[in-house]
This record gives structure tokens, sequence and C-alpha cells, in this order.
């Protein structure tokens, strides 16, 4: 049965000259789990907020939503909160109260339920969810998966019967992530919920989805199966920018495919490969490691922990870092990475062991003239990083503080905004800026003191798959600059691609150091999709472009032996 | 174990009200006696013995202060002891020191006692039941206070890291802490207005809103509230007869124990045991379930 139809849905911001959404029209049915993707700015947001009419912004609308056969309009406000459920990306802001039980009965307190049906609404909810080990604790103590499932528990316990989630994994480390998405579908296949699911992270969803809607620039691209979706996009020559997000199995595809059906998990994407290609070459020569370049950050031996009384955070860490390299610390949630920047940066002091940024000991530094040509720290969330009313003047104060002179200020700010694309944003409010903007001029403040080594944490989070590429390269870029960047990273498949050399920090402790080849090709569970396709199969394969390659030697070794026969 | 603690916020409330209100309103040695033994009693029950013997120390000492520094203050006691230069120090004046320092203990000992049995989650039902959006407002508060001082903390740190605000100066210092709060200011609004389309999209602002809580009025608060009230109403008609009370000036006029204040000694003597004996009750029935299994 029907349960939501778009017809020819239009909508233009207030102040905005081009339209947002742009004839957007589809169906979908009760029990369908509907996976929506494209880049960031494409309209999900905005059309995931039409849906559920309390949500929607204000602007110029044209078309309709049927909901359950009813205009949106028609749809009672009480209708709408207890039928639609919302969950957004941010899981900290969605939440209102201080306790988790109050938090699950909020919904049911504003659709009035008496006291007694709140109560076994909430526990049967907390049960179902997991929630039950944390029911009485306070929002503010839970991980951020456990506050996106808290987010997604409070709004089934309103017993929806279509579910909008808006990129609800876009701040989760790839294990939540992975629960997250797992929970969604179980409530799919379970309780026959329908599912509307905006996504930058595809890898996992694809394989659940039931039909893939891909957009572009506000439009409607390609509606199909998830198979389908690739020869759907290739058909309407669009949808380039979803086309790297794609899983492994996909893209496998598109790089050795000759028509027919894609593969979407690791498995077929294993089953395929096997069927397609030889494996008499097994591995890719190993790239020399570029060897020599100059130490710049040493750790030895170094532990911290935040109170006297509190566990080590860091144990024994040592590690080292040379000039002219990307060098990625992996690690799961609370494993200390973010712990591990701060005292590389100096915002935390190990109790034992030495740091030495570019071989000086970081105490050795007078007043801050680490943060002066030496190193810079870009943190998770750009938010923290400007503190002006406009990015012009929020840079130049800090080419004041680091004591360039007026004209310097000038010619180093203008070289470093228009290399990164930002000049014509000098004028605007730095919160006025989209995601990808405010990432790019943080590099630019983060740059402008001219630092040698670059720290950052986390920075692909909520990243859509074009801006992972833009941000590698110029990471690349940074690196021939002869930089050293390290970056701490729950992003696999990043560090794969773009790292010089991984680590991976457990329990405070580095485990390996190794080329991301080395790395990823001897974990079994902790590697890429494209190593696991690979797996048993070729030997040291860990992105999409190594099984193009060898598929690629294959063949031509293949030939090369017909030819001698 | 809190076992006084199960009873229904309201119930419990009521209670504390009782308890403190009589020791503050009424000045009598045997009514603070009571409160004294019961409040220590409970004490010793839910408190730990290490906090408990440090507590008391430090009780000690603060009445000792008041009973010694009292007759500076005051000379209208008849009884005089000593004269100092133009002072004269009075026996009653001790006497009145004493009086004030069980009366600031015993208060002192019933709210600690009160803030470890009415916790916030009470507090809230019970603000709730008064002013049910002003409790909303203030869980919100309550979740938000650790959230900001966390941004604060992160974007101080960031600019820090990025070569701000290194120069030492009151003046700049000053001028940074300023910018970082803006910051954290606009972010925090920023952030609200998610908070804001999150409370929209699960309904807030339906009529009809309930307020959900985890409480329930058992049989056995209906019993602990007829109780309370019942006591309550014996000691507050007493007292407001004049049946108790002491006078300090210009001499100790006290009554003691007769026909028209025994009641009311009885039955504040019972109402401040009441927690302790509940906890005991309680104590009683787990170990003979455990001996049974």
């Amino acid at each position: 049965m029907e349960l939501l139809r778009v017809e020819d849905l239009s909508f233009t911001y207030p102040t905005e000259q081009t339209r947002a959404l742009r004839h957007i029209s589809f169906a979908v049915n009760e029990g369908e789990l509907i996976l929506l993707c494209g880049a960031s700015g494409c309209g999900k947001t905005t059309l995931l907020k039409l849906l559920k009419e309390e949500l929607a912004p204000e602007g110029d609308r044209t078309g309709s939503v049927f909901y359950k056969g009813k205009e949106s309009a028609e749809v009672s406000r009480r209708e709408s909160a207890a039928e639609i459920g919302f969950v957004m990306q941010d899981p900290d802001s969605q939440i209102v109260t201080d306790k988790v039980w109050h938090e699950l009965a909020f919904g049911l307190e504003n659709l009035g339920l008496p006291n007694d049906a709140i109560r076994l609404r909430s526990a049967e909810t907390a049960g179902y969810f997991g929630i039950s080990d944390w029911f009485n604790d306070s929002t503010d103590e839970l991980s951020g998966g456990q506050k996106q499932v808290l987010n997604l528990a409070c709004v089934m316990a309103m017993h929806p019967s279509l579910l909008l989630l808006d990129e609800p994994t876009g701040q989760l480390d790839p294990i939540a992530a992975a629960e997250f998405i797992a929970t969604v579908k179980k409530l799919n296949t379970e309780l026959g919920l329908t599912v509307i699911l905006a996504e930058h992270r595809l890898e996992e969803v694809f394989p659940a989805a039931d039909r893939v809607i891909v957009m572009e620039e506000g439009e409607i691209v390609s509606d199909a199966r998830p198979c389908d979706t690739p020869a759907a996009l290739k058909a309407a020559g669009r949808g380039q920018t979803v086309l790297p997000g794609l899983p492994a199995a996909m893209r496998l595809f598109g790089a050795l495919g000759d028509g027919g059906r894609s593969p979407i998990s690791v498995r077929e994407g294993r089953d395929w490969l096997r069927s397609r290609c030889k494996n008499e070459v097994r591995s890719l020569p190993e790239a020399p490691c570029a060897d020599g370049g100059e130490t710049t950050v040493e750790v030895k031996n170094a532990y911290f922990r935040y109170e006297k009384t509190a566990p080590d955070v860091l144990k024994n860490l040592s590690l080292r870092a040379k000039a002219g390299e990307i060098f990625a610390v992996l690690g799961g949630n609370g494993s200390g990475k973010t712990t591990l920047l701060d005292c590389l940066a100096g915002l935390q002091k190990p109790y034992a062991g030495t740091i030495k940024i570019c071989g000086k000991k970081i105490k050795e530094y007078k007043a801050g003239s680490m943060y002066r040509c030496v190193l810079s720290y870009l943190p998770q969330d750009p938010k923290t990083v400007f503190v002006q009313d406009t990015l012009g003047e929020d840079l130049l104060t800090l080419c004041r503080a680091v004591g360039l002179t007026e004209d310097g200020a000038q010619k180093t700010t203008a070289e470093l905004t228009d290399r990164f694309g930002v000049g014509g944003l000098l004028h605007r409010h730095p919160y006025d800026l989209s995601g990808g903007e405010q990432q790019k001029a943080a590099l630019v403040k983060m740059l402008l003191s001219g630092p040698r080594v670059l720290l950052m944490d986390e920075p692909t989070k909520g990243m859509d798959a074009q801006a992972k590429l833009t941000l590698g390269d110029t990471l690349r870029e940074l690196r021939d600059e002869g930089r050293t960047v390290i970056l701490v990273t729950h992003d696999i498949e990043f560090a794969a691609v773009y790292a010089d050399r991984c680590a991976m920090l457990f329990d405070g402790e580095v485990f390996a150091q190794g080329t991301p080849r080395a790395f990823f090709s001897d974990n079994n569970y902790y590697t890429t999709a494209a190593n696991r396709i690979a797996r048993g199969f070729y030997d040291n394969a860990v992105t999409v472009e190594d099984i193009a390659a060898l598929a690629e030697a294959n063949r031509r070794c293949q030939w090369q032996n017909k030819a001698g026969c | 174990m809190k076992a006084f603690g199960s009873y229904h916020p309201a119930v419990s409330a009521v209670y504390f009200a009782v308890v403190i209100v009589t020791v503050m309103l009424v000045s009598d040695p045997v009514l603070q006696a009571c409160a004294l033994l019961g409040g220590a009693l409970y004490a010793c029950a839910v408190f730990p013995a290490r906090r408990n013997l440090k507590r008391a120390g430090y009780y000690a000492l603060f009445a000792l202060i008041i009973v010694i520094t009292n007759p500076v203050f005051s000379h209208n006691g008849a009884t005089v002891l000593f004269t100092v230069g133009k002072f004269s120090v009075a026996l009653e004046a001790f006497f009145y020191g004493g009086g004030m320092a069980a009366l600031m203990i015993a208060v002192i000992v019933w709210c600690a006692l009160m803030s470890e049995v009415i916790t916030d989650e009470k507090f809230m039902y019970l603000l709730g039941r008064a002013v049910p959006k002003l409790s909303l407002v203030l869980s919100y508060t309550i979740r938000l206070a650790p959230v900001i001082l966390r941004r604060v903390k992160r974007v101080s740190g960031a600019q820090k890291t990025m070569g701000l605000y290194s120069d030492e100066g009151r003046l700049n210092r000053i001028r940074s802490r300023g910018e970082v709060l803006r910051t954290v200011v606009t972010w925090s609004l920023e952030a609200s207005v998610d908070t804001s389309l999150s409370m929209a999209g699960r309904g807030y602002g339906l009529r009809g809103r309930t307020n959900y809580s985890r409480f329930r009025f058992r049989g056995k608060d209906a019993v602990m509230l007829a109780l309370t009230a019942a006591l309550a109403a014996v000691v507050f008609s007493g007292a407001a007869k004049g049946a108790v009370g002491i006078e300090y000036y210009p001499t100790v006029t006290f009554a003691g124990l007769t026909a028209r204040s025994a009641p009311v000694y009885a039955a504040f003597l019972i109402l401040t045991m009441i927690p302790f004996t509940v906890e005991c009750i309680e104590e009683i029935k787990w170990n003979y379930c455990v001996s049974k299994i």
C-alpha cells in the first residue's frame, strides 16, 4: 500500500536565487527501506524536512506531499508527531532532557499519554533498543552512538509508521554506525517500518535498501534498485558525485565491469571477482618507503592519565613521524586518539615520557611559540575554530597574533584563500558557511602561521565522498610541500588511500605501524572493504584501485601467455 | 540502603518540612534533643561511618564556638558569673548559645538528610507538579550545562593551538575569554535550533501535555502520610498552645516534662525516629529473607 507520495515538489529558500528542490516526484510503499543519497547540499535534508510538516522550512513551495492519501497540510500535528519519526545528524543537539528515561518519555508526554501508558511504552522501547543498562543514566554521560540510538528509540516509542533519518550516522564511528544501521534494518524487517534514510556512508546501507534514490542539485537523477543504480546513473549521465562513495564491490564493478548485474555486498563482490578475474599475479610490487625525511614528531614512552586515580589513557606510547608524510592514527572510540593529539599539541601533558616536535621538547617552546610556524591543530568540529564575526576578520586577527606585518598578512591570506577557493567568503559569518566551506576556511586558518606539523582530528567526519577526495588531494599537496600531516581517524577507507603510514592505537598503545598496504593486508577485521573482497585471492590489495590494477596485470599476463603459446 | 527514600516524593517532602519547621520555630531543648537523636541515628544508617565521625567533629567544634562566643554578644542574663571590664558574663548566655547551636546543627543535619532522600529527580518531579513548564526548562538547563562547559574548553583549546591567545597580560586574557564565550553562545544557539526542531518533531506544544513521573502513590505512602500528619497535628497544636518551649532571659524558664508537654514530646520523638525505624525494619526483613534462602 502506498504510504507517501511526493508530486512535482519544488522548493526555494527565501534568501536564495536557485531552487533547492526541483520537480521531485516519487512514491513510497509501506514497509520499504529507501536510501536517499547525494552530495552535501543536494537537497536531501530539505526534502526530508518537507515530508514532515512541523519541520518544513520557510520558503516558496510548489507541488504536494501526500501522507496516507491526505495532503500534508491536512495531516494533523498530532498525527504527524506520532506517525512520522525524524532523526537528525547531530546526536547531541536533539536530546532535550537530562535523563535517559525522561528523554524516552518526552514525546509521549507531548502526546498526552497517561502515566501508566508512558511507563509501559518506555520500558518496552528501552528493552528493544538495549537501553536497559543505561536507562537511569544522565544523557550527558552517553557515547555518541548511544545518544543516536536513544534519539531513534525516543522517536520509535511514539510508534511511528514512517521513519525519516537524515544522515544519522554522520557523527558516529564505523562500529557505532554499523550497529545503528543494523538496528534500522531490524526495525524495517521485524516491524515492517517504512524508512527513508539519507546517508553518505553507503557500504553498509546499500545492501540493506530496497530502493536507492540519487539526488543531484535538487533533482532526482535515479530511482532504482541498489543493483541497478550504477546502470541507471550511467543511462541518465548524472550522479558523478555519488560514484566515489558507492560500496567497494560496486566501484570494482564500475572499474572492471562489462555489463550484467552489479555486486553490492562484500560477499557478492568476492564471488564476482573470483568468477571474472585470474590471480596468477597475486600481489602488487611494494612501493619503496620514502626514507630519509627529517623526523618532526617523536614520542617516546609516553604515559598519560586525566586524573591521578584514573586509568592510563596512553601507555608506553612511542611513535615517529617524518617531514613530507601523511601519518594516520587509526583506532576505535575511547582508544585515546584525541588524547594523543591533545598531547602532541601541548594541550595535555604526559606524566612520563617525552614528546619532541621538530627536535625540541614541547616545554622548551616559550609562550606559545610552538604554535607559530611549527605546529597547528585542527579540532574535530570546525565550529571551534572561528571566533570573529566574519571570516576575513578572523583570519586577520590570527595574522596579527602570529606576528605577520600588515602587507605580509594580506599576501598570505590572499594566497591561501585563493588556493582553497574561499576568497569570496571573507565577508561572511563563519557559521553561515556550509560544512565543506567551514572545513576549507579552517584549513586556511590553520596554515596561516605556516606550520610544519599539522594535526587533524577526524577530518573526514560527516563528509560526502567528493569532499573526501578533495580533502585527500589537499593533504597530499601539503605533504609534498614537506609538511608532516598527522591525522587521527576512524575512516579506514580514507587512510588506506591517502596515508603514507598508518598506526593502530588500541587501549592507549600503538600496536602496528606501516604502509597502508602492509598494515591493512595483515588485518582481517579492521581493514577496508576492498581488502575484504580481495582477501585470499590477491595478497596486498587494499583499495579498489589496487584490485583493478591486479586484475589488469593478470589480464595482460594471460594475454602474454597466450601469445607465448 | 535507603528504605525511607522509597516513599513517594510528596510524602518525603511533607515529612522533612514538618521536622525542619518544628525545629526552626519551636525553641525547646527536648524537641532539639529528639531531632538530633533521630537525625544522628538515621545518618548512621545512610551515610558511611567515616563521614559521620568527621561531621560530628565539625558540629562539636561549631557548637563550642557558638556557646563560647554568645556571651560576648548578649548580656541579658540574670545570673552573672563574672565580669570582664564593662561586660558581665551570664550563665543564661551559655545556655542560650547551647540552644542556638542545637537548633542550627539539627537543621543542618536534617537538611543534609533531606537532600539525600529527595534526589534531583524527586525534586524535579515536585517542581513539575507545581510549575509544569519550569521543570522541563530546568531539565534542559541541567543537560546543557556540561555541554557548554565542554564547548568552552574546546574553543579555547582550538584557538590556542592555532596561535592565538598566547600572549600573557590580563587585558588580552579577558578579551580572549570574551571572544570564546561569544563563539560558544553562537554555537549553542545554532545547536538549539536543532533541539527545537527535535522538540517540534516529537509533538512539543500539542494540547494536553502530561508530566510523566516514575513515582507511584502506594498504600504505604498513604500510611506514612497519615502518620506524619497525625503526629504533626499533635506537635503543632501543642506548640501553638504554648505547651512546650523555653525562655533563656533573664533567667532560664523551662517547664520540663508536664502533662501538657508530654504528648508533644512523645509525638515528636516518634516522628524523628521514623526514618531510622523504617531503615531498621527493612534491614531485619532483608536479613530474615536472606536467612530463609
